[in-house]
């Protein structure tokens, strides 16, 4: 069963990765140069699925989270821990290929317009997240406090996706795409998608591991303090 | 920097931060796995990482 599982596992990867060099290459050299923008453009293709699993990673952070607050059950804990690992580490790609991107359109690395301002204090609210948790002792605690924290953090996705719309800025809020694009555009969504999936299922086992070991050091099973001479007091 | 300089820049920072990430994990996940392997009746025996 556990062969299966991990020769599934194997293969869910070796596709992800296939497909993550065929979407390159699709944008490299089958998709048409942007006119205005010319190649720099084609950092688009990656920026925003990349931005869009960032918000989806943080939903799931949200999700779960609720379900802690609701249930009190530690699995909760694990996947919102999870998934807000992912989300800083896909909220950093943005950031870095944005401003890339920007170095080149705009001239500067970085601006504080709306959109810009508000990614940053998404990354910044959950590698707040990932920062408090350990200097909190108690389990229950830590996770308590991160589930109400993780509600509260996902407060700022709707700023980040609005605030272009709402306010003047210099990010673009829409880009009109040749046919062309729109099918690499769509088709980059696949890998990063399953990736970023990939990458929080993996980060979970690892943390329900974790878990279970810190639980078992901490509430021995009680035939293991029976065979211990010292009653587990050792 | 040119912009096809950007362009190839954003994609191997891209590439290098999200496949880092994921090897990175599946050695965790496999070293985890044969620890649990080495020490039969440990936390983990019978769950996903056995």
């Amino acid at each position: 069963m556990n062969t299966v599982k991990s020769k599934l596992c194997m293969a869910y990867w070796l596709v992800t990765a296939s497909l993550f060099a065929g979407a390159v290459v699709m944008v490299f050299v089958w998709t048409p140069t942007e006119q205005t923008m010319g190649v720099v453009q084609k950092i688009f293709y990656l920026h925003l699925p990349v931005a869009i699993n960032t918000f989806a990673a943080c939903m799931v952070t949200f999700i779960a989270s609720i379900g802690y607050l609701w249930q009190r059950r530690q699995v909760w804990d694990d996947l919102a821990v999870s998934s807000a690992k992912v989300a800083v580490l896909l909220c950093s790609i943005v950031l870095l290929t944005g401003m890339i991107w920007g170095h080149s359109a705009w001239g500067q690395w970085w601006t504080w317009s709306p959109r810009l301002t508000f990614s940053l204090v998404l990354w910044l609210l959950y590698v707040a997240y990932l920062v408090i948790r350990p200097s909190i002792e108690s389990r229950q605690r830590r996770a308590l406090v991160s589930a109400v924290y993780g509600v509260v953090a996902f407060l700022d996705v709707p700023l980040v996706y609005l605030s272009v719309k709402l306010m003047p800025d210099i990010h673009p809020s829409s880009i009109g795409l040749a046919p062309e694009m729109k099918t690499t555009l769509l088709f980059c969504f696949l890998p990063v998608t399953m990736l970023a999936v990939g990458l929080i299922a993996a980060r979970y086992r690892l943390q329900r591991a974790e878990t279970l070991s810190m639980q078992e050091a901490e509430d021995p099973p009680l035939d293991t303090i029976a065979a211990d001479p010292a009653g587990g007091f050792t | 920097m040119s912009p096809t300089t950007h362009a190839i820049a954003a994609y191997v920072v891209t590439i290098l931060l999200l496949w880092g990430y994921a090897v990175t994990l599946w050695l965790s996940v496999r070293r985890q796995r044969n620890n649990n392997q080495d020490t039969p009746g440990t936390i983990g025996e019978g769950s996903d990482l056995s």
